[in-house]
């Protein structure tokens, strides 16, 4: 052991979970929430100091047995039935396993990757890699969460991307997805199809890898508009309200309304630490939970917010050092994997708070109230740590 | 090991970071720096409430300082949809405290359309504190004021009274509103996203400001005499309804005016508009013989007779052209000072036929009939005085016995002020005075001529040959003892209400006259319409309930017979009351400005909205009165839309439809509870559409 416990990425967790259990405790002052929090808080510290302890092979050898616990939990809130099923019931708590779900895949990546680096670009390895992601995400999108999706493509692209698929490879895999979304002008649809041969030309290509992206593209480009043509108005909001429901201006659209008049009302200074009128009036929603940011730009303003976000950059910087130290092609897949879970939920999440992404329903890591994210957190912290100290030893 | 490349991703992965973050922070510069301001307005205009502070009404005082009109605090509860709780409890206890049916509330919170909603209104303050115990469960109470109007159904129709607002809706309430309202204050609440106030806050807001009070020149003891003496004629008559006004002729300040059936205004849903009616201004009738007064005027005026000289009455039957005339009496050669004295018919259209019809039109115009007598009150009409061109042969004998004329009763009680003043035509007031709170009087009313209408002499003649009637002609009944009585009686058949043409068999009898002669202190009319126990005649009828008025109003002290010094009388009107002319068409509202004296300020046509000074308000003649004027829209196909007026006052109501040129019928009065066909459907412009009015009574707990 070269490399002892990385006190950076701890103080940072545990500062931003004490802003988090002040914000919760402004939030609404006579509930018992931010006491659990702290209790969460302790927990999580905890786990994070056990799991530095546990050497990472370990984690290497149980990276399928991860990845099957995690599918069986994601099943049971859809077994378990009930409106909303982002949950599992526990005799004495309540379990979201999405939270769970997010290391889990990292970790089977990372093992996945690691035992095919030889042929890391065959289409094989790929195919597989898009499978293991494939399931999980599947049976998210039943829920249906889309935030929770899309952070297991976040997970996805940036182990494949580290494990060494280079980014034209990741660039072709993406481009039908783009030409879904250009297709909706014909103008920038042809330009980008256009480049799109260019590089598959100059990229010197092979011919059958040629043809399936070319014609692949140019069908989903020319199908998607004519079958958006085709169907129904309810059809066409029902789809983009599940993409945007900030659309719905009496569910979503009015939570991101009441979000950004309270951060943008706490102006530059903030309005003071409870003294933030539309959190304490309940206009807004979800105060503890997704919109926890929120609180925080009305009572701390500008400031406050920007010194969170710094708090958070430093964590960022933190992982990405341990990524790049870490000797050991597992160990950095694995990092880049888990500190793409903690980064893109950041994000989404405050992304949506100041209304520049769709309203998702991730939590913030480290700050929005609840135990599952905040212990899922920690646990990948721990992971981490157990990087940076063991990293060098290998699977 | 880690390759060169895969360094290279890492730092590739840490630069788009970075930028993510610097979009992020960005961002969040440009909302909570930048456009800070606009956010925070948009919050502040989400939790700050302006709650409304209920000005205090100004008092209406009588002609002795007792007040008329008064206010008492009450309470109006209110709560949110959103934040009410335990609604079963709140329910239940609002039964049992104002009689509720149980039930009420919860159906009222639940078919409120909005979230704040009012539970109960006017509630007396000793239910109100059982009810302030709520305040747990959201349910909050706003001090308000009720109008009490000590003296019960006394001098209602003038008084008129407010709606569940406080605003005037009728009579002085109404006409003097601008004066009364005051200004309701306002004050900035913290609100929560339900709309449950949490504080006060305390910067901006303006206080109320009390409204001033107005001083009448009623009387209120002689206004009882009035309206008993009145009831009493009425109900021995067994009449439908009767009307009086009595002037001071020297100023022309009403000292009392009565209809009845009345009403109490400290409860108007349970009056219908009839009784609440100012009749003696809104309603015209055809005079009868005591129009014959304004005749003779003519006659002596114009020195067309003698009043010696004897006339034929034919024994009572007279064929004049194509009709046969009448009289009550029959007299054969009698003098022309007796024809008015026993009210020939025959004996005032001879004379009268030696007047040309111009001459005639011209002294009935300057008497004041044909136009509105510019009293202080809402709703005067300008009655029926057709001009010469429009006579009829008939009406040349029809006119002079007045017939084919049509009058108010404050019309004929200012016509006769006018010869009871030796001449000089007064404009009947009912506001002496506007006082703000701080005690300086805003508005103070002096007397105000109109013009002279007969020579001095002249007049004096008139009220001999109009004491002669009293002392031994058709007024003998209106004598009093130890006072010189002058009058006239009159009976008129009335107007069919359905078709053309008079009613045979009912009457309108009157009698209008002034004491004491020599220096007259009251002028008053009496009005019995459709007398059907005992005479119908105006002798008969109005003469005595006159005389009962005058006799105790003596006897009482309330006028004394002596001469007191005349108050001095301003030459030309010092200042003109601005009539109300919303909701009229341009055309109409510059023609009654105009005719008031005013100078209206305009441009274009269409519907006036607004004006400005407000009806009521006193100004110098020719003033301006600005008007706001909305184009009437012409949309195309005839077809308009109907615009949602359900819940606003009555008046509201008739501004919107006009401004929407929806032509429409009202059905009852107060509040617009219904509209048929509905709001929002389109509408033939020649179509109407029905408006369902009702007062607003069940949310009353008076």
């Amino acid at each position: 052991m070269t490399r002892s416990f990385d006190w950076t990425i701890a103080i940072c967790a545990v500062l931003l979970s004490a802003i988090g259990i002040l914000l919760i405790y402004s939030a609404s002052p006579t509930s018992v929430l931010w006491i659990k929090q702290a209790i969460y808080l302790v927990v999580g510290v905890l786990l994070m100091v056990g799991l530095w302890k546990i050497p990472i092979r370990l984690h290497y050898s149980f990276g399928w047995i991860y990845f099957v616990i995690s599918l069986v939990i994601l099943l049971a809130p859809i077994l378990q039935g009930g409106d909303v099923k982002r949950w599992v019931h526990f005799g004495f708590a309540t379990f979201q396993p999405s939270e769970l779900a997010k290391p889990a895949i990292a970790l089977v990546l990372a093992r996945f990757f690691y035992d095919h680096k030889k042929d890391i670009k065959s289409i094989k390895v790929f195919s597989g890699a898009i499978l293991i992601t494939a399931i999980p995400f599947g049976l998210v999108m039943i829920q249906p969460d889309l935030g929770t999706a899309m952070v297991f493509i976040a997970i996805f692209v940036c182990s494949i991307y580290t494990a060494g698929v280079d980014e034209l490879t990741l660039f072709f895999v993406a481009s039908p997805l783009l030409s879904i979304v250009l297709s909706f002008h014909w103008i920038p649809w042809a330009v980008f199809y256009v480049a799109l041969l260019l590089i598959l030309w100059f990229s010197r290509t092979r011919l059958a890898a040629f043809l399936t992206i070319s014609i692949g593209n140019f069908v989903v480009g020319v199908l998607t508009p004519a079958i958006w043509r085709s169907i129904h108005i309810y059809q066409k909001e029902r789809i983009l309200v599940f993409l945007d429901p900030g659309r719905d201006p009496f569910g979503t659209g009015y939570q991101i309304i009441q979000s950004k008049i309270a951060v943008g009302s706490g102006q530059f200074w903030g309005k003071g630490f409870l003294q933030g009128t539309q959190t304490k009036l309940a206009f807004l929603p979800a105060k503890q939970t997704d919109f926890i940011f929120a609180v925080l730009g009305e009572q701390f303003g500008f400031i406050g917010s920007f010194i969170t976000l710094l708090i958070f950059f430093i964590l960022f910087f933190r992982i990405l050092k341990i990524a790049d130290e870490a000797r050991n092609e597992y160990a950095r897949i694995l990092a880049t994997g888990l500190g793409s879970i903690i980064f893109f939920g950041t994000l989404v999440n405050i992304g949506m708070v100041i209304g520049l992404m769709p309203v998702t329903g991730l939590p913030l890591p480290f700050l929005s109230s609840g135990g599952s994210s905040l212990i899922t957190s920690f646990c990948i912290l721990g992971i981490l740590q157990s990087i940076h100290s063991h990293g060098i030893e290998g699977p | 090991m880690v390759g060169r490349r895969n360094l290279d991703r890492l730092i590739l992965t840490g630069i788009i970071g970075l930028a993510v973050w610097t979009i992020i922070v960005g961002r969040l510069f440009a909302v909570q720096v930048v456009a800070s301001k606009e956010w925070e307005s948009k919050a502040q205009e989400q939790h700050r409430k302006v709650e409304s502070i209920k000005s205090l009404r100004g008092v209406i005082y009588g002609r002795d300082g007792e007040a008329m009109a008064k206010n008492s605090v009450a309470l109006d509860f209110w709560t949110t949809k959103r934040s009410i709780q335990n609604i079963e409890r709140v329910d239940s206890i609002f039964a049992d405290v104002l009689g509720f049916d149980r039930g009420y509330i919860k159906r009222r919170v639940s078919n409120s359309k909005g979230n704040w909603l009012y539970l109960a209104r006017h509630v007396d303050l000793s239910n109100g504190q059982t009810l302030k115990q709520l305040e747990a469960d959201s349910v909050f109470s706003i001090p308000i004021y009720d109008r009490i109007y000590p003296y019960g159904q006394t001098a209602g129709q003038i008084l008129g009274f407010v709606d569940i607002d406080g605003k005037g809706m009728e009579g002085i309430e109404l006409f003097y509103n601008s004066y009364l309202e005051g200004e309701n204050g306002e004050r900035f609440v913290i609100a929560d996203a339900a709309g449950r106030p949490y504080r006060v806050y305390q910067l901006g807001g303006k206080p109320s400001i009390p409204g001033a009070s107005v001083h009448l020149t009623i009387d209120p003891d002689l206004q009882q005499i009035v309206e008993s003496e009145l009831a009493a004629g009425v109900e021995s008559f067994g009449a439908d309804n009767g009307m009086a006004v009595f002037l001071k002729p020297s100023t022309g300040e009403i000292l009392a005016m009565a209809c009845y059936p009345d009403y109490d205004p400290n409860n108007p849903g349970g009056s219908d508009a009839y009784s609440r009616k100012i009749r003696q201004i809104t309603d015209i009738y055809e005079p009868g013989s005591t129009f014959k007064a304004i005749t003779f005027s003519a006659l002596i005026e114009n020195k067309a007779f003698s009043l010696e000289e004897t006339v034929d009455c034919e024994q009572g039957k007279w064929v004049f052209y194509r009709d046969t005339i009448h009289d009550a009496e029959s007299h054969g050669l009698i003098t022309a000072r007796q024809v008015l004295q026993h009210s020939s018919n025959i004996g005032t259209i001879k004379l009268a036929q030696r007047l040309s019809p111009e001459i005639l039109y011209s002294n009935a115009r300057s008497f004041g009939f044909g136009s509105p007598t510019g009293v202080d009150l809402p709703g005067e009409v300008v009655g029926m005085l057709h001009r010469p061109e429009l006579w009829s042969r008939m009406t040349t004998a029809a006119f002079p016995m007045g017939h084919e004329v049509a009058v108010t009763a404050m019309q004929m009680a200012a016509a006769y002020a006018a010869i009871a003043n030796r001449g000089v035509l007064m404009q009947p007031y009912l506001v002496k005075s506007v006082i703000d709170p701080s005690g300086r009087t805003i508005r103070e009313r002096t007397p105000t001529k109109v013009r002279r209408v007969l020579d001095e002499e002249n007049a004096e003649l008139l009220c001999t040959l109009l004491q002669e009637v009293v002392d031994s002609g058709t007024g003998v009944k209106a004598q009093i003892e130890g006072l010189s009585v002058a009058g006239k009686t009159g009976t008129s058949h009335k107007v069919k209400e359905t078709v053309r043409g008079y009613d045979d068999n009912k009457y309108i009898s009157s009698f209008v006259g002034f004491a004491p002669v020599e220096s007259p202190q009251i002028v008053g009319v009496v009005v019995i319409d459709n007398p059907s126990k005992g005479p119908h005649w105006g002798g008969w009828t109005g003469a005595p309930v006159w005389k009962n008025i005058v006799n105790k109003a003596f006897a009482m002290g309330i006028i004394s017979p002596e001469i007191e010094v005349k108050a001095p009388i301003i030459p030309e009107s010092n200042f003109v009351v601005v009539p109300d002319v919303r909701r009229m068409s341009a055309s109409q509202a510059i023609e009654i400005l105009n005719f008031r004296g005013l100078k209206p300020d305009t441009a274009g046509g269409g519907y006036v909205i607004g004006q400005s000074p407000l009806p009521g308000r006193m100004v110098a003649p020719l003033s301006e009165v600005k008007l706001v004027l909305k184009p009437a829209e012409t949309k195309g196909g005839g077809q308009v839309e109907i615009p949602d007026v359900i819940g606003m006052p009555l008046r509201d109501a008739i501004l919107e439809m006009a401004q929407a040129n929806v032509k429409f019928r009202i059905v009852g009065s107060g509040t617009v509870i219904q509209q048929d066909p509905k709001p929002g459907n389109l509408i033939d412009r020649n179509d109407l559409c029905l408006l369902k009015c009702e007062i607003e009574k069940s949310l009353s707990a008076r």
